[in-house]
């Protein structure tokens, strides 16, 4: 089932790209029309804040029905509490904080919760004061935080191109690097077009999703080059990539993340809003990195090896040994008419059959029809040689006529 | 390896383990015969800093002098008689709510030594400075380096600040970032001449403020300029030694009116740099506080307006996201650690026991580092968490690769022993090759700032254990386990048609 999917998935590296334009194209679009979604608690909010002096022990008591008059009024007052905090200012001194969105209009609100307040006669002795403000957020992110998060995203995917193309090889390595960029840029991208609140956290996911997937990439490249060891030829073709990519390997460890980010928004849901968020994100870290792996990257790696075999064979057909016998007559000769040098032309033809003794393991099986091809070139040399002899022949009996 | 051998080795394996776990997970809990006295903290439990996504924090408000909050102001009427006196025209309560302006949830006072309204209405010179001190307020917390902060103007002419709960010097902190005005030189009350001649400015003397360590201490180096080497040259031999400490003869560096560091003699070195304000390194943070304080100071100058009172507006603040998290994080990462180990257990039955052991390590390893290796660096985050569970997940799915390697050397007809030791090596590389990519992602993000750079030094620490449980720990403990057991193949349940072998 793996290689009826890869074999569907490999090989379409257009559809791919389109498809990762579309989703990158998506969430720009949603951005200028939409903005961020910026968790309230990181932007700007509306508060209310009744603060009560009052001993620790009275407030207590006292805590569940001063609560109660303000739900009461918001609901009246048709205001929707995101937050509140119960805060501790001194001994004698307790503090509500609610939290409401930017566009929450306030009206009377101040008025008619403190005069419901003053109308309690329990409260008359206690000071029990309501205050309305506007809370416009200046900072929130420490210094460089959006740059140097960036930063370390770029010098990941360098250091995995560098270090997947020292131990792999060095078109393995591109597609390290562009598989874990991608990643990244999608994580982004999904993150902002879903409208999953945006907190500092985001970073963090991104990060990961650019590790994760340099993971799963490297499950793959491991595979193929031990394929290709074994094959002793390139691995180059649909078939052969899709027989070698790691689905197995790579979808027990992104299930494996899936279940686990599964419990933390479970958690989250009876819990903690940020760990629902926080699991979301997470989610889709994975599942992006599941499609840059899985998905992209055998899909890209079977062009650019390509690529890289067409230039290898290229200088294969160059590849001599440095003064040695027919090295520098053999550029010569591709010079010269085959005529003119019967000699070096038999050489020739000896080189390149120690050329082609010689050329590396990875020879592609076009070297193989290289080699073919350079048949008729020897025939063709000898050919030529025997023609020679007849061609000087006929010169001389042109000679002796005239 | 014999089997006695391995039985002992086993056994104290067993012990080992299990004792390490118990102390790094156990809860906090006291002695029922000391009276609640004396009892065993949680190295979870008490010495990690969880960070504001699991516990609150702190919050204060900055007023500005002159500028105060709708209650406070309610509060301070209240204390005025609403009775007219004889000859009166107004009550006291009347005269001094006609000294405010209202503006949204805040009073501004009209008197004109704070120089906030003119002509009943809000001073521009108010408003352009409250500008500036927005991005002076909000660059210095930024400057900090907090993993979460907040910095919000309130109603227009005022400041709200959250810190996280993490931060134990959040007075200090609240207190010194409030203090606004230049940096300038006192020795005793005076001023130093050198600096109130015109067109002089601290900068020529002053470059900036670092942070230096010397053994186990951090001080503040400050910075000269030649000018400045020069003067603290000539003044150096009359200022009082630090075991003198007359307060008189001591130099001050101050912001504004308010004295931050003293400089003894015997803080100035002899090329004339000073070096003061030594504290051991655990206080290192206060430190870093100072001197974002210090140079954002010399960086802005004066300002016409100052906060007063800053502490007594402090507020302890819960986790709006929800309570006691930070227990239930704890609880979400022993219920996933504990899932691991079953699911091995239940997929790879004794081979997924060594997986149990590996997985075990791994937590007392983690746990330990993250509890004891402090100093306001380990904020345990959601990115925490995070890298924790990732390292976790991967460390079991290698292991579990390694058997089905083994399994694919034992299905083409070797031995246990040789498909173990064929099956190892067929995976050794990749496993290699995942941890140092990952290692090597983990580097760079130290180059990431606040939470990003804490989390990766925690990724630091769960790789290193993670690579030493699959490469090295895992295999011994399947060594010595494997090495107990009589029958091998129902140990990696494996069934073979012809075991003429074993």
């Amino acid at each position: 089932m793996s290689k009826k999917f890869a074999q569907k998935t490999v090989g379409k590296l257009t559809v791919w790209a389109i498809v990762s334009a579309v989703i990158l194209l998506a969430s720009i679009i949603v951005m200028i029309f939409a903005g961020f979604n910026n968790h309230i608690l990181t932007d700007s909010y509306k508060t209310v804040t009744v603060s009560v002096q009052m001993s620790s022990a009275e407030y207590k008591t006292e805590a569940e029905n001063i609560e109660k008059i303000c739900n009461d009024a918001f609901e009246e007052a048709g205001m929707d509490v995101v937050y509140v905090s119960r805060n501790k200012v001194s001994t004698n001194s307790h503090e509500l904080f609610y939290i409401f969105g930017q566009a929450t209009k306030f009206g009377t609100i101040q008025e008619t919760l403190q005069s419901k307040f003053s109308a309690v006669a329990e409260y008359e002795d206690n000071f029990v004061k309501v205050v309305a403000h506007t809370d416009s957020v200046v900072e929130k992110l420490p210094d460089g935080y959006l740059l140097r998060g960036v930063l370390a995203g770029v010098v990941i995917a360098v250091l995995a191109f560098a270090y997947v193309a020292l131990r792999h090889k060095i078109w393995n390595g591109i597609v390290a690097f562009v598989a874990t960029g991608l990643s990244a840029a999608l994580s982004c991208a999904v993150i902002l077009a879903t409208r999953i609140p945006i907190t500092t956290t985001v970073l963090y996911a991104v990060e990961f999703s650019m590790l994760l997937t340099a993971v799963l990439v490297l499950f793959t490249v491991s595979k193929i080059r031990k394929a290709e060891k074994e094959a002793n030829e390139p691995i180059a073709t649909v078939e052969t990539v899709a027989e070698n990519v790691a689905f197995k390997s790579s979808l027990a460890l992104c299930i494996s993340l899936l279940c686990v980010f599964a419990v933390l928004a479970i958690v989250g849901i009876f819990a903690a809003e940020n760990f629902l968020a926080f699991a979301a994100i997470s989610i889709v870290a994975v599942l992006v990195s599941a499609f840059s792996a899985i998905v992209f990257a055998p899909a890209l790696y079977l062009p650019i090896r390509k690529l890289f075999a067409a230039w290898a064979e290229k200088r294969a057909r160059y590849d001599y040994k440095k003064g040695g016998k027919g090295g520098k007559q053999q550029k010569s000769v591709k010079q010269d008419t085959p005529a003119q040098t019967p000699a070096p032309v038999e050489e020739t033809a000896e080189t390149a059959e120690e050329a082609a003794e010689e050329t590396p393991v990875e020879e592609t099986s076009e070297a193989a029809e290289e080699a073919v091809e350079e048949a008729p070139v020897e025939e063709t040399a000898e050919e030529a040689v025997e023609e020679a002899p007849a061609e000087a022949a006929t010169e001389e009996e042109t000679d002796q006529q005239e | 390896m014999g089997k006695k051998k391995s039985v002992v080795l086993m056994v104290l394996l067993n012990i080992l383990i299990i004792a390490l776990t118990v102390f790094t997970v156990s809860p906090t809990f006291w002695f029922p015969w000391n009276d609640g006295l004396n009892g065993w903290n949680s190295p979870l439990g008490e010495f990690i800093d969880f960070g504001s996504d699991f516990k609150g924090g702190y919050y204060t408000y900055y007023y500005p002098d002159g500028v105060y909050s709708e209650a406070q102001y309610q509060s301070n009427l209240e204390n005025y008689s609403d009775e007219v006196a004889e000859g009166e025209t107004q009550s006291p309560r009347d005269k001094y709510a006609e000294g405010f302006i209202a503006h949204k949830g805040l009073r501004l006072s009209t008197d004109s030594q704070y120089g906030l309204v003119k002509n009943g209405k809000v001073n521009d010179d108010f408003v352009n400075e409250m500008q500036r001190l927005r991005n002076v307020i909000s660059d210095r917390y930024s400057a900090r380096g907090y993993s979460s902060f907040r910095v919000a103007v309130v109603d227009d002419y005022a400041f709200r600040v959250e810190l996280p709960a993490a931060d134990a010097l959040y007075e200090s902190t609240f207190e010194l970032f409030s203090y606004m005005g230049a940096v300038n030189l006192k020795i005793g009350d005076t001023a130093v001449e050198e600096l109130e001649e015109e067109g002089v400015s601290i900068n020529d003397y002053i470059t900036n403020f670092t942070i230096g360590a010397q053994y186990n201490f951090n001080y503040i180096r400050v910075n000269l300029t030649q000018a400045g080497k020069d003067l603290i040259g000539e003044k150096k031999d009359s200022l009082s030694t630090q075991s003198s400490n007359d307060t008189s003869t001591t130099m001050y560096i101050c912001v504004g009116d308010t004295k931050i560091l003293p400089v003894y003699q015997d803080n100035v070195r002899s090329d004339n740099l000073i070096n003061c304000a030594y504290l051991e390194g655990d206080n290192k943070a206060q430190l870093d506080t100072m001197v974002v304080l210090l140079n954002s100071a010399l960086e802005h100058g004066e300002f016409s307006v100052t906060f007063s009172g800053v502490s007594s507006e402090i507020r302890e603040m819960e986790n709006l996201n929800g309570e006691n998290l930070d227990v239930v994080i704890l609880l979400v990462l022993a219920a996933i650690t504990l899932a691991c180990i079953v699911a091995m257990i239940v997929k790879y039955r004794r081979y997924g026991v060594v997986a149990a052991y590996m997985t075990l390590s791994y937590l007392i390893v983690t746990g330990l580092c993250f509890a004891f290796i402090s100093g306001g660096i380990f904020e345990f985050t959601l990115g925490s968490a995070l890298v924790y569970l990732f390292v976790l997940v991967l460390m079991n799915v290698l292991h579990a690769m390694n058997y089905h390697a083994i399994k694919k050397q034992f299905d083409l007809g070797k031995t246990v022993d040789s498909s173990v030791m064929l099956g190892y090596k067929s995976t050794i590389w990749l496993t290699v090759d995942i941890y140092a990519v990952l290692l090597l992602g983990a580097l760079a993000m130290l180059i990431g700032a606040a939470g990003v750079q804490i989390m990766a030094l925690q990724a630091i620490i769960c790789l290193v254990a993670g690579a030493f449980c699959n490469l090295l720990w895992g295999r011994l403990i399947n060594y010595i386990y494997l090495s107990t057991q009589k029958n091998k193949f129902k140990y990696f349940g494996f069934v073979r048609e012809d075991d003429d072998d074993e």
